[in-house]
């Protein structure tokens, strides 16, 4: 009265595959299921006996014993509930052993019979198909999510005597051949540049931090348009390749992020949190670790409006992930990693007023409140900023005028030149854009003529500059020498590049 | 018997708590010194208590009673924080200030004071200014540092800081006078330049050390910026700035006042176009000042000549005398280039000193 199911569990992003030992003895009726089950496996018993009845079949009145092996792993979630079922139901001869042989199960069970989608769906499949399983049985839900990954036989139930018949009856249950693979390729256009009318500058240097995953910093009062355009960065980064599509979308399936009207992710993702965030939902957490926003602007962007309003926990726990591109947490429950790699982008306004420097508005800020306002973003996030940015807001004639900018298709395909560009010439490096160089590759990659090295200099001494700027101007250069698809980075690039740098400046401060 | 020039009198007298720098004044007239105030006998003080203002019970008493205990406190701390003193009496005591009406009897300072600082300008302006103000200012300290002319401002934020910057940057002599006790740095974040102002001339001051920077001290601390310079420059205050009272000393001292004129629909130009208004010189070149002041020509540098611009370059300078200041948006559309082509000239008209750039604006620097 022994039966073996297999079916798998989460670690992180990657999943590991787990046998369902089922053991049906005489002794008072119970079910006890052992390996480290956390809460949400533990409940599970009562699902199950729930559903099983329901659906018709007979519960044994048996001593079962649930062994989910390896057994010194942590399990959690409710995809376990349809194996153990299964199991139940084949150890108590319902279903013939060898009919199921080679088949995983994923599935929560509710109490009527049905089957629920589960969370992490995606690279629990991988998973398993990585370990040589061929056959599935999953959830409706999570059909379409899972119907990315090729070679492997899907098959979708709704409710438990579904797969019951499919194994006795041999009722064909036909393996998902969903449309998930086209949503994949089909890329419905967001906000469109377009629809910003003037500011040309701005959307150029978004066009350049783009190209290069530069991270920026824009400053300017309400209203000036910050927020708008960073909400349009995403339509003119290139399209994403299958292998990070694949990725994100594992990352919003372990999130759980993942619904009927969005299985899959096939665009880059644009993320908002609010200033009042925790540390755990930004970087990751849980006793059981999820990930976190910076791993859901994985390959996207991660936008932080009102950058001083962050608290500087919140903003110091941003250094690793950029510098990194991926988050390391450890809890109780392991060693996790997830990838981080995003282009950040932040706003805020000149003062805490909002009006500093606004021509038209009064600012009823201190100098003193200014100060401070302004010196909570300095040091090793600064460092982290390639441009920073200072927004006018557009004037009212610019905005009735009847106005057609660029749109996003048009500037997405410069961008995706230039970043070819990088790509070629990095392909023997472990980076891939500009905005990674490290200053031994910057001294390989990025020379710059006598004529160009003087204005620099010049420029250092008459403006000001501080020490830190040097670097950033070289890769902002280089960036913009690849968007007009220069090798040789001129005296141009480099004086347009120290535009882009405008916190550096003395007048700033005093 | 101490000797005549012993300051512990002075300042026994200007630290008497209520009395009031008007009626310290009038005795000194009465009896000659401070010592002899101090050593009248009670009678001829009690006499002399008639002539006084508003002199509270408690000042009297004050008065007095002849303590100077705090004037060697005073003394003690000035040695241990390298603070000196000048009283109305020594030699080297700022002259003009002697024909102002209420002159302080004591004046603390850090640094030194030079016999050319007689003639020195006064530069100020609002805390809370615009790249451009500060610009401004700092290029009238420079010219003037040039010239030798030591400049004397307020060391706040904004304007004042400005003006010390570009003396400072001529390699000039350039003074503060603080509205706080001169050991302390107000405001905290300009503690650099309060130390190279100190190698470089001097911060001043009529309170004694460890008076905090309390908001009805800066009034009066006004009247000796202006006291102290043959005339003031307001290069940029809105309509309540503290600059105005300073304008204000500066014409009942009977000091010539400029302003920098700016744009009226600037709110940080209210008070400077006011002032003008109001019959002060407008500065319109920095070249003018100069002659105003009579400064001779010789060491002036050489002009900028647009000639000397590329053709492009002269394109972005023309356009931008056109329209003041300008966005590179603008700019782009008056003078029909891209984005990047204007960056880069904006970049080397920036490096060459022909304009500058803050806050998302371009303007003409020359």
């Amino acid at each position: 009265m022994f039966a073996k199911v297999i079916s798998g569990s989460l670690i992180g992003l990657d999943s590991e595959v787990i046998t369902v030992e089922i053991d049906l003895a005489n002794g008072l009726p119970s079910l006890q299921v052992v390996g480290l089950p956390d809460l949400s496996v533990r409940e599970s018993k009562e699902r199950i006996r729930a559903a099983i009845s329901n659906s018709g079949y007979k519960f044994p009145a048996k001593r079962i014993t649930v062994n989910l092996s390896p057994a010194n792993t942590r399990k959690e979630g409710t995809q376990f509930d349809l194996p153990i079922a299964i199991g139940i139901l084949i150890a108590s001869g319902l279903i013939k052993p060898n009919q199921s042989k080679g088949c995983a199960f994923i599935g929560e069970l509710s109490l009527d019979g049905k089957i629920r989608g589960v969370k992490g769906a995606l690279p629990l499949v991988m998973g398993l198909r990585n370990k040589g399983v061929k056959k599935i049985i999953l959830p409706m839900a999570n059909a379409e999510e899972a119907s990315v990954i090729d070679a492997i036989a899907l098959y979708p139930v709704r409710n438990l005597s579904e797969v019951v018949n499919f194994f006795m009856h041999e009722n064909a249950i036909e393996p998902y051949n969903g449309k998930a693979s086209e949503k994949f390729v089909s890329c419905s256009a967001s906000d469109d540049f377009s629809e910003v009318s003037g500011q040309e500058t701005i959307k150029r240097a978004l066009q350049i931090a783009a190209s290069a995953s530069h991270n920026l910093l824009m400053i300017g009062p309400p209203g000036s348009g910050k927020t708008m355009m960073a909400r349009r960065i995403t339509g003119i980064l290139p399209g994403l390749t299958y292998e990070e599509k694949l990725e994100v979308t594992k990352i919003y399936s372990v999130a759980g992020e993942l619904n009927s009207q969005r299985p899959v992710i096939s665009q880059r993702q644009f993320r908002a949190p609010h200033h009042t965030i925790t540390q755990s939902a930004l970087v990751g957490g849980g006793r059981n670790p999820k990930p976190g926003e910076v791993s859901l602007s994985h390959h996207g962007v991660l936008f932080f409006d009102e950058l001083p309003e962050f608290t500087r926990n919140i903003l110091e726990l941003l250094r690793q992930p950029i510098e990194d591109e991926k988050i390391t947490i450890a809890r109780a429950g392991g060693v996790i990693t997830f990838p981080s790699k995003f282009m950040f982008v932040a706003s805020m306004n000149p003062c805490p007023c909002g009006y500093y420097g606004d021509t038209t508005h009064e600012c009823s800020c201190t100098m003193g409140q200014i100060h401070n306002y302004m010196s909570k973003i300095s040091g090793p996030l600064f460092d982290r900023l390639d441009m920073h940015l200072e927004i006018l807001p557009v004037q009212y004639q610019e905005l009735t005028r009847n106005y057609q900018g660029r749109t996003s298709e048009d500037m997405r395909k410069e961008v995706e030149a230039a970043r070819q560009i990088q790509i070629d010439r990095y392909q023997n490096e472990t980076i891939s854009y500009n905005s990674q160089l490290t200053p031994a590759l910057i001294k390989k990659y990025c020379n710059i003529d006598r004529e160009t090295r003087d204005l620099l200099e010049n420029a250092f001494e008459k403006l000001a500059l501080s020490a830190r700027a040097y670097n950033k101007i070289i890769k902002l250069a280089r960036s913009i020498a690849d968007m007009e698809g220069k090798e040789q980075i001129k005296l141009p690039h480099v004086a347009e590049a120290i535009q882009y740098r405008s916190l550096d400046k003395k007048y700033r401060g005093i | 018997m101490k000797s005549m020039n012993d300051p512990i009198y002075d300042l026994w007298l200007s630290t008497l708590e209520g009395l009031g720098l008007k009626n310290q004044l009038k005795l000194l007239d009465l009896f000659g010194n401070s010592q002899n105030v101090f050593e009248q006998p009670i009678t001829s003080l009690m006499e002399s208590l008639q002539i006084l203002d508003r002199l509270s019970k408690k000042a009297a008493e004050m008065l007095l009673r002849r303590d100077i205990t705090l004037a060697q406190k005073i003394m003690e701390d000035n040695k241990r924080l390298d603070i000196r003193i000048v009283t109305i009496r020594d030699g080297h005591y700022p002259q003009r200030l002697l024909d102002i009406w209420d002159p302080p009897i004591v004046l603390y300072y850090k640094g030194n004071i030079h016999e050319r600082d007689k003639d020195a300008v006064a530069i100020v302006g609002a805390r809370k200014a615009t790249p451009y103000g500060k610009w401004v200012s700092e290029g009238l300290g420079k010219k003037l540092a040039e010239y030798d002319v030591t400049v004397i401002s307020g060391m706040a934020y904004g304007i004042d800081s400005a003006s010390h910057i570009g003396a400072l940057s001529g390699g000039g002599r350039t003074i503060a006078v603080l509205g706080c006790g001169p050991d302390i740095c107000y405001p905290p974040s300009n503690r650099k330049l309060m130390a190279s102002i100190i190698e470089n001339g001097a911060v001043i001051s009529e309170f004694p050390p460890g008076m905090p920077p309390m908001a009805g001290n800066f009034p009066r601390r006004n009247r000796i910026i202006s006291g102290m310079s043959i005339c003031l420059i307001v290069t940029e205050a809105g309509l309540n700035s503290g600059s105005l009272i300073t304008a204000d000393c500066a014409l009942e001292q009977g000091k010539e006042v400029f302003a920098v004129p700016g744009n009226i629909n600037s709110i940080y130009s209210i008070g400077t176009n006011k002032l003008i208004k109001d019959g002060a010189t407008p500065l319109i070149r920095i070249a003018d000042m100069i002659s105003e002041l009579g400064l001779q020509n010789e060491k002036a540098k050489e002009d900028f000549l647009p000639e000397k611009l590329g053709r492009d370059e002269l394109t972005i300078f023309e356009a931008l005398k056109e329209l003041g200041f300008a966005t590179t948006d603008a700019l782009c559309k008056m003078t029909k280039k891209t984005v990047s082509e204007v960056h880069a000239l904006v970049t080397i008209l920036e490096i060459k000193g022909i304009v500058e750039t803050a806050q998302g604006k371009i303007f003409i620097a020359k």
